[in-house]
């Protein structure tokens, strides 16, 4: 308020305590600067002197020291990373599942070829791959760095993981393969075999 | 420092959060006076600078809370008021520290004194 006309001593009391006060976070260096400056003009209105109210308010690193013991621990929010790491795995987790319902869909419809169902349901974790040999730096995990390489290392293996599961629990379904064998009489013998593993038109 | 004058500094940072509590129960302070009453007790008090982390740390606990209010002269103020949750702290530590005094004195042998 009165901060051009404020005594030389306190302002450079203030000074001190700011650059003491570059140990604490912004938001609580700035409301201590704004209450220890309150009560040095609220001495002045009182009629004491900037000298004594300077040596009463102590050592600046000693405010600061108090202020640092007090944030530890109370300002500390650990649930914020939890809740961050809760965020990413169920984001993770319901990814993985509606890409799993996907190459599910995609593998059953009878109104793709083989061509575009293989495409379909490969191209997601490729696509993932690429993404990650560009941004993670190269082709193999141990290049990936940084933010991405978690996710190269999780996505690869629960793609993967996915894609094969889909494949097998539909190659397995006993109407399936009662239909497939019935009908694997004719055709090459790679469109036999695709045949077994996906719903293929002729 | 004297040997004993870290665990004295730790009793008495320990039992000036709750000094700081028990001078707000009759009504909610600014931090100025707030200071300036700590300070003429006698020894509790060494850098009045450092109240005012404590009251920041009381308020982060919920044990205190603040408000602002427009003074005569000069700018609005930060007043300081006791929560429920403070009037609760301050009372508990007060039935413990009559029984902690209590044990400390009969040992040290300072009941007389």
């Amino acid at each position: 308020m009165t901060r051009r006309n404020l005594d030389p001593q306190i302002r450079a009391y203030l000074a001190q305590l700011r650059q003491a006060g570059a140990v604490l976070p912004a938001d609580r260096r700035a409301e201590l600067l704004e209450e220890i400056r309150a009560h040095a003009e609220a001495g002045l209105a009182a009629g004491e002197q900037p000298q004594q109210i300077v040596s009463e308010l102590g050592d600046p690193e000693a405010v600061i020291a108090e202020a640092q013991s007090g944030a530890q621990g109370v300002a500390q929010f650990p649930g914020t990373d939890v809740g961050v790491i809760l965020l990413l795995a169920l984001t993770l987790v319901f990814t993985m599942l509606a890409w799993l319902a996907a190459a599910v869909m995609v593998l059953r419809t009878s109104s793709w070829t083989i061509k575009q169902k293989l495409i379909g349901v490969v191209v997601w974790p490729w696509a993932t791959y690429a993404v990650n040999v560009i941004l993670g730096g190269g082709p193999m995990p141990s290049n990936a760095t940084g933010p991405v390489s978690w996710f190269y290392w999780v996505t690869i293996p629960f793609g993967n993981l996915a894609w094969t599961g889909a494949v097998y629990m539909y190659r397995t379904h006993p109407a399936r393969v009662a239909r497939q064998r019935a009908k694997s009489a004719s055709g090459s013998r790679l469109h036999r075999t695709l045949g077994d593993s996906f719903n293929l038109r002729r | 420092m004297v040997p004993g004058g870290t665990g004295l500094s730790q009793l008495r940072r320990g039992a000036l959060e709750y000094c700081v509590l028990s001078m707000l129960t009759a009504r909610a302070q600014y931090g100025f006076e707030l200071v300036k009453a700590l300070s003429e007790l006698d020894g509790l008090v060494t850098t009045e600078g450092t109240i005012y982390p404590l009251l920041a740390r009381l308020r982060k606990e919920k044990l205190v809370r603040t408000f602002w209010q427009e003074s005569e002269a000069g700018p609005p103020r930060r007043y300081y008021e006791l929560t429920k949750q403070g009037t609760k702290a301050l009372d508990e530590f007060s039935d413990q520290w009559t029984r902690f005094r209590d044990t400390v004195d009969s040992v040290l042998g300072t009941e007389k004194r």
